[in-house]
């Protein structure tokens, strides 16, 4: 990059064009670049460029004047600059002068055109890069922000960081500028005082771009910056902004909410919950039925709570409900064929009664598992309730599970009759199941009922029961078995009895969910998941509620059809998970819908997710647990302020603390491993093929935490997920939630490789919008300078690009299987997998 | 001889005992005491169950034969029944239940219930129906049926419903006697697995009518003229916006028709406040019903026992009630008791003739099904002749070991149950029952004058209750008339009746040339004004005569214009034509070409005459016939 030139390209073609008159005879490439000092290369280059535009032609004995006359060069430095470019690139350039009188346009090209536009720039000037120039340095004020191109930037948001992004490099590209199939780049020009005086681009059809991208910026670049009055720009800067690291903001819930609350004391209510168990959790669980009252409602020892007491699920789900809401709609359900049906209690309770006769004809007796391989909907419900009033456990395994890992799951359960469907819907198709089911239970001796999707021929087999009376069974007496969905590993089952988990899971729903009498509940979790079982099916019918289950993809067919059921229905709480909402948020702004509040839970909701849900749907509850504690742990209840991208602090009947490996507390601020010293009444009865949480008297929940000095949590990712960059220490949710503040990412996963020092960050992102294949470098540049505000000084994290992201079934990205590949590695058991599309499921 | 007829007068069919331990009414004998002693204060109690946005002054202003109820109050029957249940927690319970003959089930909570009728009452309001203008609704028995009325009168409209079965001069006529703004009219109803049209007859009904018509399509999206519009394109299209308007206590709620003696239809005439108070009490004292019940009442909207048990009392009480569209023996014999088994089936209100028609289908029928729950089972539309009554405890309600069966008389003029047997007396074969809460009712002569015990006469209400008509609509001379009849301002029931020592009315049949045709009221000059509107037809008289099934079928005779002569297929395109305009139910079963028919000095065609011949009876006094 010379500072100052011996000559410019365009005393240099004058000079050769003078040349050129002398020699009239004819003049070789050599004669030329001896007479400029310059290579053989350039003296062809320039020579070309005189033959192509007429003033030279090329005969048998070298090079000759043309019969063109030689344009009068305009003498504005500005101008030359412009023919500069255009004598480096060969391109069509351009020059935007501003003037007094607005915004002129300046076009130097091989056949001369004037720029497609006119004189002036258009009104929608970001979607030109000469436009971006100008807005970036002030020039303009802020245009309209209407779409041109696919690829316009139209949220306020991301154009600003694009500008920001153009003041820091100093030049801005466009990928298809305003519509007319060209990619433009473009750079400001300054005056002596620093003054703008007018940008410089060039553009070339848009299929080349990617191929010339290098070549132009360099040229454009050193163009635009050895003008003689131009001053360099600050060269990008990596210095953290003032705000560096994680920013708390501290949001009130709306006075209508917090004043409505059904829990009001939270405080009072946790001092109460730790000290006094008995008269805590005690006066909620004397609101069910209990056929023997129990001995002591906790026991710190064995960790047991309502010892010794006698209850049933089903019964308190729904006999308890009858007469007086006989004809309350308990459920909704719509099928993957769109059909709506809504159940009352009295036909769930009949008719489960009497499935649960026929169950007992087939020789199922209190305490023996059987397994669902079913989808989401009326058939399992009733199946679940029926095995319930028996005593039954039920094993709900996710319909999509394959063969091998279906087989895996009946044999390690012994699992005394499976009860499947032969095909779920899913994105409007039916799947069929049959053929997984008969390669898996082949050669076992377990006994398949079937429910034949599309007839009524299991609810008619159900409705030939004879009804059984609900068995009451010991409050610990198992309820279900559900296997974790294994994110990080083997799955293990997770086993939840029938009285701490009725208590818990309800008191959760009113309390925390803050579910009123006469509303409806929706969870988008598939009654497979233990949020399903807790919050689809269970708690919403311990509280007598309204529960709304849905078999296919929320979002199937678009997101509009998901606010639209919302609205219909008139769903008032909603439990989804961050997947869900960042899936609507790629999609923009939502329609209105009646929701009152939206839960999430799964992985960690990131502060930009949460801010749009707030302001897109309704007041989020953050709330965090796993399917071991069969209901939320830690969350934000409506009784205080929410601080976003923290989850929140520990409900009622919960201890949690942040330890180092050790199992020492660490002080707040300080990141360390998320432990539980108590948990609350829907705690796990047992644990099979697992290694048991419990260790030295604390509940290890796998999870990185930091707590701030007011108990707020924040939820880092796993610990066996932790990136170790050089010193740092860093959450794989840390990092996530840090790109999502970038507004053109809709996802991201990341995850650490080994680099140099220690760890490296790859980043995984899934951009809102498709990004064409040329400007990902640019895109993955910007995204890197955003981490590196977010994350301080560590090594540039390394970003990838992808169309989705890896999930399980359950909606958790698995990030070991993204490090797999990364490595080249063996992905490990994969069982878990979601089929390739980005739907969400809570778990 | 004489010991036998007097143990069959002494026959009392009792409820079981659990039943009238729990009944919701238990002192019958006081409650009726002081609905007579203290009316003021016996209805202005019930009333404060609901809503009053203003609360009333005084409950009754008695001038007979106007008689006017909670004055100065200010309130809306459909905001009672929809938003009051929504707020009290009901908003997620079942308040219509829909089935279609195939077993297709559609169930709407009062949450839903509330946001479609918002809706629609939006889209109402947007097309210019505000508070006093009458909208017409030819609906067959379905969701949106109710929708449209509720949505009607939730905005102080007033909804007219003609039974989709009428034919095209009787919509006509009602359309124009009511004033209709608006016309809410279905495609098609379904009966026996058939579609029945009812397009081509809405078409033809308003043809040249400067009307808008909303159309509930079910069989195809026709193409709509300007001014028409769809009905579920108006429902999803249009967002829950309007409120209930709330109007006067003596509001008209709604008009219903019903066939009189003279010819012209009367627009009977109901009001949000005192209609809405006295159909509820009777829905939970009458037929008993809690809150948990399934209520049936398996009626039409189109009648008044759809308009006070299918649609308000329920609604208004907060109950689930369920509505099914379709004959009651299809697709089998079983149907009706297939639903009470499915749904559990708490009530149900039915009328005699379908009680004849599962006689006649035999009581292996109701055998097959569980009716465990069915617990009363009320019967009102015309005399319950006493084997039929029988046949319905003994094989319904389990011979009284479950349940009770309630046989009552009122009419459309009434608004809900008059006399009738509460649960907690004992039914008579052959009586309907006693005079209920807020009734005095008597049998006089022509002179008003009393008759004594086991003596017919005319059926005569002493006093007003609140749900009784306010006028005859566009003809307040028509309801005068109805205190006139009889000498002693007292209200004429046009039936013939006679009492038994101990309270219990018989109602014996009507004394006016009204016939009762499996229920319906069907005026025998509607009948003849359709005849003669035949080409070939001259001259026509109708009269009823006795029919297993229906208590009366019509039997036509016809004078033929000359030049016309009689034949089968004549006699067919007869009957069609009666069927085209009026609709099914008034449609002769039998015509009978005659020379020319008896008629009086004055002209008046002499049906007693006819009657007498067909029975084979002594056609009594002859003197005015002209030879």
């Amino acid at each position: 990059m010379a500072k100052k030139r011996s000559l410019s390209t365009v005393q240099a073609a004058l000079r050769i064009l003078a040349y050129l008159a002398e020699h009239p005879e004819g003049v070789e490439v050599k004669e030329v670049a001896r007479l400029l000092g310059k290579s053989l290369s350039t003296a062809y280059a320039l020579l070309n460029s005189l033959v192509e535009e007429g003033f030279a032609v090329k005969g048998e004995r070298g090079y000759r004047l043309g019969s063109a006359k030689p344009v009068p060069l305009e003498t504005t430095p500005l101008e030359e600059a412009l023919e500069e470019l255009y004598l480096r690139t060969r391109e069509r350039c351009y020059l935007a002068l501003l003037t007094p009188q607005g915004v002129r346009l300046k076009t130097r090209g091989r056949q001369g055109q004037p720029h497609p536009l006119g004189e002036t720039l258009p009104e929608e000037a970001h979607a030109l890069a000469l436009g971006k120039v100008l807005l970036a340095f002030g020039a303009l004020p802020l245009p309209p922000l209407r779409p041109r191109t696919p690829y316009t930037l139209t949220d306020p948001l991301a154009l600003e960081e694009e500008l920001k992004r153009v003041r820091e490099s100093g030049l801005a590209a466009e990928m298809e500028e305003y519509a007319l199939g060209l990619s433009a780049l473009a750079a400001p020009l300054f005056g002596p005082g620093g003054e703008l005086l007018g940008a410089l681009g060039v553009v070339v059809p848009a299929r080349r771009f990617p191929f010339a991208f290098s070549r132009l910026a360099r040229a454009l670049s050193e163009v635009a910056q050895v003008s003689p009055y131009l001053k360099p720009p600050e060269p990008p800067s990596l210095a953290l902004p003032p705000e560096a690291g994680f920013r708390v903001e501290v949001m009130e819930p709306p006075d209508e909410l917090k004043e409505k609350a059904n829990l009001q004391d939270l405080a009072a209510a946790y001092r109460e919950a730790l000290e006094d168990p008995e008269a805590f959790f005690g006066a909620f669980a004397r609101e069910f039925f209990w056929e023997r009252p129990w001995e002591k409602a906790y026991d710190p020892e064995s960790r047991r709570w309502f010892q010794g007491g006698l209850t049933n699920a089903a019964l308190n789900a729904l006999d308890r409900h009858l007469p007086e809401k006989a004809q309350q709609v308990a459920l909704l359900t719509l099928d993957g064929e769109g059909r709506l049906e809504k159940w009352t209690y009295r036909e769930l309770q009949e008719l489960s009664a009497r499935l649960a006769g026929l169950l007992w004809g087939l020789g199922v007796r209190p305490g023996d598992r059987v397994a669902l391989y079913t989808p989401t909907g009326a058939e399992a419900t009733l199946t679940l309730l029926a095995l319930a009033r028996i005593g039954a456990v039920h094993m709900a395994l996710p319909v999509g599970l394959g063969p091998e890992a279906l087989r895996d799951r009946l044999l390690q359960s012994q699992a005394r009759l499976l009860l499947a469907a032969d095909g779920y819907y899913r994105r409007g198709q039916l799947i069929p199941l049959r053929p997984v089911v008969e390669a898996a239970v082949a050669g076992l001796d377990l006994p398949v009922l079937w429910h034949v999707r599309g007839t009524t021929e299991f609810l008619e087999r159900a409705s030939e029961g004879r009804p059984v009376d609900p068995v009451p069974v010991p409050a610990h007496h198992p309820l279900f078995l559900l296997h974790t969905s294994g994110s990080t590993g083997r799955p293990k089952g997770v086993v939840h009895g029938h009285g701490g988990y009725m208590v818990g899971v309800a008191w959760a729903l009113r309390y925390l969910f803050d579910l009123k009498p006469g509303e409806v509940f929706h969870t988008t979790a598939d009654l497979f998941w233990v949020v399903g079982h807790s919050f689809g099916l269970y708690a919403p019918l311990f509280l007598g509620g309204t529960s709304l289950l849905v078999e296919d993809r929320p979002d199937h067919p678009s997101p509009a059809a998901f606010y639209e059921r919302l609205a219909r229905l008139k769903v008032d709480v909603l439990l989804t998970s961050p997947t869900l909402l960042r899936t609507l948020r790629r999609h923009g702004e939502a329609r209105p819908t009646g929701l009152r509040l939206v839960g999430s839970v799964g992985e960690a909701l990131a502060p930009e997710v949460w801010r749009w849900t707030r302001e897109n749907l309704a007041w989020p509850l953050d709330n965090w647990w796993q399917t071991e504690l069969g209901a939320p742990a830690l969350a934000t209840p409506l009784a205080l302020p929410a601080k976003p991208g923290y989850v929140g602090v520990p409900l009622p009947g919960v201890e949690a603390r942040v330890v180092d490996e050790g199992g020492q507390v660490l002080p707040p601020g300080a990141k360390g491993h998320l432990v539980l010293l108590r948990a609350g009444p829907a705690h796990m009865v047992d644990l099979l093929g697992g290694e048991n949480p419990w260790r030295g008297g604390l509940y290890w929940t796998g999870d990185l935490a930091v707590m701030d000095e007011e108990g707020y949590f924040r939820i880092l990712g796993r610990s066996e997920e932790v990136i170790k960059v050089g010193e740092a220490r860093l959450g794989t949710a840390e990092v996530e939630a840090a790109a999502l503040t970038h507004p053109q990412v809709a996802e991201a996963a990341a995850v650490g490789v080994p680099g140099e020092e220690g760890e490296e960050i790859v980043v995984f992102v899934v951009p809102k919008q498709a990004v064409p294949e040329e400007l990902k470098p640019l895109l993955a540049e910007k995204l890197k300078a955003h981490l590196l505000r977010h994350l301080g000084p560590v090594t540039p994290p390394r970003v990838l690009f992808a169309e989705s992201l890896p999930r399980t079934r359950s909606g958790k990205i698995l990030r070991r299987l993204l490090k797999a590949e990364l490595l080249g590695l063996d992905p490990g058991d994969t069982s878990g997998l979601e089929e390739s599309d980005g739907g969400g499921k809570a778990s | 001889m004489a010991v036998e007829k007097l143990l069959k007068a002494e026959e009392r069919l009792w409820a079981p005992e659990a039943l009238r331990r729990a009944a919701n009414l238990k002192g019958f004998a006081a409650e009726y005491r002081r609905s007579l002693e203290d009316p003021e204060g016996f209805w202005g109690e019930w009333a404060k169950r609901f809503y009053w946005e203003t609360p009333f002054q005084k409950v009754l202003e008695w001038d007979l034969p106007e008689h006017r109820w909670f004055l100065e109050g200010t309130t809306n029957a459909v905001y009672n029944a929809l938003e009051r249940n929504v707020e009290r927690g009901l908003r997620n319970k079942v308040a219509l239940l829909y089935l279609s003959e195939d077993g297709q089930e559609q169930k709407l909570t009062y949450g839903e219930l509330l946001d479609r009728v918002r809706r629609l009452a939006t889209a109402l309001k947007r097309l210019g129906v505000g508070k006093g203008d009458r909208v017409v609704i030819y609906m067959p028995l379905t969701l949106e049926g109710v929708m449209a009325m509720l949505a009607t009168a939730y905005l102080g409209a007033i909804h007219s419903v003609v039974y989709a079965g009428l034919g095209v001069a009787a919509l006509r006529e009602r359309i124009l006697d009511a004033g209709a703004k608006l016309l809410i009219a279905g495609d098609v109803s379904h009966r026996r697995g058939k579609g029945v049209d009812l397009r081509s007859i809405v078409e033809e009904a308003i043809r040249d009518l400067p009307l808008k018509v909303i159309w509930f399509q079910r069989a195809y999206r026709a193409e709509l003229p300007e001014g028409h519009h769809d009905f579920q394109e108006l429902l999803w299209n249009t967002p829950p916006e309007a409120r209930a308007e709330m109007v006067e206590a003596e509001h008209p709620l709604f008009i219903l028709y019903t066939s009189g003696s003279t010819g012209k239809p009367k627009g009977v005439v109901h009001v949000h406040g005192g209609y809405m108070v006295g159909t509820t009490y009777h829905l939970r004292t009458f037929f008993d019903v809690k809150d948990e019940d399934v209520f049936w009442a398996s009626s039409d909207i189109g009648w008044i026992v759809g308009h006070s048990y299918i649609v308000y009392a329920p609604l208004l009480e907060g109950i689930t009630s369920v509505l099914r569209e379709g004959a009651p023996d299809y697709p089998d014999p079983g149907a009706f008791w297939q639903v009470v088994e499915r749904y559990r089936v708490n009530v149900m209100f039915t009328a005699p003739t379908a009680v004849r028609l599962f006689m006649k289908y035999g009581p292996e029928w109701p055998k097959r099904y569980d009716l465990s729950s069915l617990r009363l089972l009320a019967v009102a539309g015309e005399p319950l002749n006493p084997e039929a009554l029988r046949w319905a405890y003994a094989h319904l309600v389990d011979g009284g070991k479950r349940g009770f069966v309630a046989d009552n008389w009122w009419q459309t003029e009434l608004g809900g149950p008059t006399l009738g047997t509460p649960l907690t007396l004992p039914a008579k074969p052959g009586f309907a029952g006693v005079a209920l809460p807020g009734v005095e009712a008597a049998v006089v002569d022509e002179e008003g004058k009393p008759v004594p015990p086991g003596q017919g006469g005319l059926l005569v209400l002493k006093r007003p209750f609140p749900h009784m008509m306010r006028t005859v609509w566009g003809n307040h001379e028509r309801y005068l008339q109805y205190w006139r009849e009889v000498p002693g301002g007292v209200y004429a029931a046009g039936d013939v009746a006679s009492q038994d020592e101990e309270g219990y009315f018989s109602v014996l049949g009507r004394a006016d040339d009204v016939l009762n045709v499996a229920g319906h009221r069907i005026g025998t000059a509607d009948v003849e004004s359709a005849l003669v509107s035949h080409p070939a037809v001259a001259e026509a008289a109708v009269i009823g005569v006795p029919d297993p099934l229906k208590g009366e079928a019509i039997k036509a005779f016809v004078v033929l214009r000359s030049g016309q002569s009689p034949s089968e297929a004549l006699k067919e395109g007869i009957i069609q034509h009666v069927r085209r305009e009026l609709g099914p139910i008034a449609t002769p079963s039998e015509v009978v070409f005659l020379e020319k028919l008896p008629k009086t000095r004055s002209g008046k065609i002499l049906r007693r005459l006819l009657k007498a011949r067909e029975l084979g009876k002594d056609p009594g006094d002859l003197s005015t016939l002209e030879e």
